[in-house]
């Protein structure tokens, strides 16, 4: 068709507009993709993981381990139970191993190179933190002064979220990770290592007709074999418990330190609910740019055809049929999307785009090599979405102005807007001709509107995703009232070292939004030096820490239902106040309540804070950890997000500059013959520009001071999906000044697109457009 | 006859507001003769050839074409008659100004079942140089003979005009007057020309005086001037 030869020379003359559309469909779908898809192999290849390594459905702890015959008998009901444990070790830079013998059965550790440590001298490494480490395979760690030759380097399912503890906020492989070693090496390293606790673990799988409460109870008949037990700590606490004769009955001390569902455990499967989040937000993302680009598409069309009316009238009146002006119409904007859609999509699956956001995606998750998948229906999304929106939007549109009479099309005759005829009176010229060219473009000055919403709400995401890791990092440096925390392994009674604080914690189990997350009940002393405030003496109440509050919403009144795992029950506390800390997720209430809510004794403690090194047995200890690690866990998790904020707040730019330059110019396009008309009255370039693009201002100022507060409204709505998963509390509350940032952005964008646009207005002259005319 | 139009009415606005812009024209007109409608703005003539070119539509009374009734046809009915029976040339030339001469013609031919050699047209309207230029690049005189080759090279039965010469100036205006009696001679098109300028009257085997939707005057003309004779 030879009216086709127009569409290079369209595209050649309005190269600049073009352009700027084409980038928005390949800067969106390259986000979308690279994002979705990062998300997909993510998902695909841990996923994939967990089912060859079997990944338990539960562990429990003991204090005493269980005799074979126990553990016989638990098998014997169909559950499957294999003995996970473990030790920590330091390394010589100080970070912190925690070494495990190479499973058989359930949670097997996957190999992403090497071979399996079979030598009591061979270790595998978890990958990221030979990552951080820099270590590979044949190079050689010392732990507490024995070397081990380093042989693989892979990933377990039961550690996909690096955590130290469960109540950790964030992981930190620079300082806390795991290793396999052979049964050989393992006995070797509990030699050396001898004086430090042992956890005794047990990770199990259940069959089909059996639930975690009847294991449970099985469990809970389990005797309590101190014999079996070389532990002197334990022997000890019995001792100081029921007396050196060891007159005790099962009945009244339970085995079970701990028992998690692995739905409650945080370490296991977090990485897909974070990735499954960046894959819908992927999702999302496109489809605003979908949405705004139809919308950006449809004023276009109507445009177009409202210029090119006569042309259009005309080809009608020589009896050309509208389904062939359509196709006319619809094959530019259908062929750039396309070719947008596919470069988008192609290099969004590309290392480049997986290769910006992987990292951000994986994080601070600790994940098998991912595979790259292909999903074809995100494929298909990509490549087809757009040209399918482009040639329905198109489609829908022309066909209504296509169906016009030729006569009105060979008239021009177009419907003016009532609007127009709004009284002005009062205002001064410049004012009243800024406002009618406003309500002119209504259509452009709405697209405007919504790029500056999306805008707006891009770059507050990027801010307030920087600002609130960055300000609970702060926070933690701040507000943490301790270089030390020793967990005790057993609960001990008096001996409190000399500065240290005692504390008795437990931890309860919150689900919320379908997650399960570990909130630390703390019962602090009275008048306590770290946790200056004052905290609940009731049972059935809680201070809640401000963290555990922004994340859960919790106010004062209000009731906070706690699940018990090792012992089935539900703690229903009332918010008793809300107390100054955001460290993790933590309630407080008097140590003595707490001892008694939890029914020990009166001077039992499992916790210790210190500002020093505690001199303390490290038999006596579970594990340690410092505010510097917590911290930096924090740091580290800002960093892991840092390409997705400025993708975030690049694509905001991109969304601004390409939007607000597209509608401007064709505001402008469509106004040229005005414009050579006034420039024909005497006007200068200043004062065109003053009538036809400082108008902009106002929708722009308006605009931005209109998406502020709905971009808050919106991230208040969906932050709390963002961060669903997240073990702490991230406050959403942008500054003042980030709305200032945020408003001199956009004007910045804007003012950046009208001095482009000046010189398009310089360019019109008098004698070119009523040539045109003519 | 030709064309046959019976009490042919059309009435735009309602009310107080309501003008007849035809009210009740009846009209013969023989094919291959060259027809002149002169009256004041207003009058009714452009309604008249809108309604001949199946542009618009009567709200009473009859418009046979050639046997066809044009009054009853629908939408897609009347795409057709233009496609295939009408050629078009309006005031302002309606050119597409990103094709060139050549291309703004094909884009007609193209729709055509048996159009005119492009060479012919292009040369027998003298154009043939300005083939690969843009409309921008031409006068208004050459751009109004690109629309005439436009028009013609479908070979329509009909060439309505609409003020042709309206936007040109005393010369070019006689030039392309050339070109449209030329048509009519080579190919026995019919050819309705509406005007303000009763000079070119002359040229025309019929003039038809219309005013206030009414036909005022048919005169016939059996001494027609040329069109190079014309006093514009």
């Amino acid at each position: 068709m030879v009216l086709n030869k127009r569409i290079f020379r369209e595209l050649k003359a309005n190269f600049a507009r073009y352009l700027a559309l084409f980038m928005l469909i390949t800067g969106g779908m390259f986000a979308c993709i690279a994002l979705s898809s990062s998300a997909d192999s993510v998902v695909t290849s841990v996923k994939d993981f967990m089912e060859h390594s079997n990944v338990e459905d539960g562990c429990f702890s003991v204090f005493v381990p269980l005799s074979d015959s126990e553990i016989d008998e638990l098998c014997s009901s169909g559950a499957e139970i294999e003995k996970q444990f473990n030790m920590d070790m330091l390394s010589d830079d100080g970070s912190k191993l925690r070494i495990f013998q190479s499973r058989k059965a359930i949670d097997i550790e996957h190999i992403d190179s090497g071979t399996a440590p079979e030598q009591e001298n061979e270790i595998m490494l978890e990958s990221s933190y030979a990552k951080a480490h820099d270590l590979h395979i044949g190079d050689s760690i010392t732990l507490s002064g024995k070397t081990m030759k380093i042989t693989a380097l892979g990933v377990a399912p039961d550690y996909d979220f690096l955590l130290e503890n469960y109540t950790d906020t964030a992981a930190n492989a620079e300082k806390f990770s795991i290793a396999f070693v052979s049964g050989k090496g393992y006995s070797l390293l509990r030699d050396v290592n001898k004086d430090s606790s042992e956890e005794f673990l047990y990770a199990y799988t259940l069959p089909e007709n059996m639930t975690h409460a009847q294991l449970k109870k099985l469990l809970d008949g389990s005797e309590l074999n101190i014999a079996e037990t070389d532990d002197k700590y334990i022997s000890e606490l019995i001792d100081r418990l029921f007396g050196t004769n060891g007159q005790f009955s099962d009945t009244d001390f339970n085995n079970i330190s701990f028992f998690m569902q692995r739905e409650s455990n945080p370490r296991i499967g977090a990485s897909l609910a974070k990735v499954g989040m960046y894959h819908v937000g992927g999702i999302i993302t496109g489809a605003v740019i979908l949405i705004l680009f139809a919308y950006i598409c449809s004023i276009f069309v109507i445009g177009t055809i409202e210029q090119e009316s006569q042309f259009i009238g005309a080809l009608y009146a020589m009896g050309v049929h509208r389904k062939k002006i359509m196709l006319h119409y619809i094959t530019l904007p259908v062929v750039i999307t396309l070719i947008g859609g596919i470069i988008g999509t192609v290099s969004g699956c590309s290392p480049l785009g997986r290769g910006l956001l992987t990292s951000s995606v994986i994080g601070p998750y600790s994940v098998p090599q991912v595979k790259d998948h292909y999903s074809v229906w995100l494929l298909v999304y990509g490549i087809l979405m757009p040209p399918v929106l482009a040639a329905a939007v198109n489609f829908i549109c022309l066909r209504r102005k296509l169906n016009t009479e030729p006569l009105r099309l060979l008239r021009k005759e177009q419907k003016e807007s009532r609007l127009l005829n709004i009284d002005l009176h009062g205002m001064g010229y410049f004012n009243r001709f800024r406002i009618r060219q406003i309500l002119r473009e209504l259509r452009i000055t709405a697209a405007m509107f919504g790029a500056i919403v999306m805008g707006v709400l891009l770059l507050m995401i990027a801010i307030v995703t920087y600002v609130c890791i960055d300000d609970l990092a702060g926070k933690y440096e701040n507000e943490i009232p301790y270089r030390y925390c020793y967990y005790m392994k057993y609960p001990d009674v008096g001996n409190i070292p000399e500065n240290a604080e005692a504390c008795y914690s437990k931890s309860l189990n919150y689900t919320y939004m379908d997650f399960t997350l570990q909130v630390t009940v703390m019962g602090v002393e009275e008048n306590s030096k770290r946790f200056p405030f004052e905290v609940s003496h009731d049972k059935n109440a809680v201070s809640v820490a401000e963290g555990t509050a922004v994340k859960y919403g919790l106010r004062k009144g209000d009731m906070f239902c706690l699940h018990d795992d090792v012992v089935g029950t539900d703690h229903n506390f009332k918010v008793d106040s809300i107390v100054p800390y955001s460290a993790g997720l933590n309630v407080f209430m008097n140590i003595d309540t707490a001892r008694e809510l939890f029914e020990v004794s009166d001077s039992c403690y499992n916790m210790l804070l210190s500002d020093e090194e505690l001199d303390i047995d490290s038999g006596r200890v579970l594990s340690v950890t410092t505010r510097e690690s917590m911290t930096s866990a924090v740091e580290t998790l800002l960093s892991d997000m840092m390409p997705m904020i400025i993708m975030t707040g690049v694509s905001a730019l991109a969304v601004y500059i390409s939007v607000l330059y597209i509608m401007m110019k064709m505001m402008i396009d469509r106004s040229a013959f005005q414009i050579s008309l006034i420039r024909i009255f005497g006007y200068h370039s200043n004062e065109i520009k003053r009538l036809y693009l400082d108008g902009n201002t106002l929708t722009v100022v308006i605009s931005a001071i209109i998406a502020l507060p709905a971009a808050k409204l919106i991230i208040d709505l969906i932050w709390p999906i963002m961060v669903y998963n997240q073990p702490a509390g991230y406050a959403c509350e942008p500054r003042l000044w980030h709305y200032a940032a945020i408003f001199a952005v956009t004007m910045l964008c804007y003012y950046i697109t009208n001095s482009i646009l000046m010189r398009k207005i310089r360019r019109i002259t008098p004698a070119e457009v009523l040539k045109d005319r003519q | 006859m030709f064309i046959e139009i019976k009490n042919a009415k059309k009435q735009y606005g309602t009310g107080e507001a309501a003008v007849y812009a035809l009210d009740g024209v009846d009209l013969s007109l023989e094919k291959g003769k060259v027809y002149v409608i002169l009256g004041p703005s207003g009058s009714g003539k452009s309604t008249l050839l809108n309604m001949i070119g199946g542009l618009d539509s009567l709200d009473s009374g009859e418009l046979i074409i050639d046997g066809r009734n044009i009054s009853s046809a629908d939408k897609k009915a009347l795409t057709v008659y233009r496609q295939e029976d009408v050629g078009f040339v309006f005031q302002f030339y309606n050119l597409i100004p990103d094709l060139s001469v050549e291309e703004n013609i094909e884009v007609v031919a193209d729709i055509s079942k048996s159009p005119l050699d492009m060479d012919e047209v292009l040369k027998a309207l003298d154009i043939e140089k300005y083939r690969k230029r843009f409309p921008k690049e031409l006068s208004g005189g050459q751009q109004q003979r690109v629309a005439i080759g436009r028009a013609m090279i479908k070979n329509p039965k009909l060439l309505l005009c609409d003020e042709l010469t309206g936007a040109l100036d005393t010369k070019s205006s006689l030039a392309v007057l050339k070109f449209v009696e030329k048509i009519n001679r080579s190919y026995g098109t019919t050819i309705i020309i509406i005007t303000h300028n009763e000079a070119i009257a002359d040229m025309a085997d019929s003039v038809i005086k219309i005013r206030d939707g009414k036909i005022a005057k048919i005169k016939e003309n059996p001494q027609k001037k040329a069109a190079a004779e014309l006093e514009l």
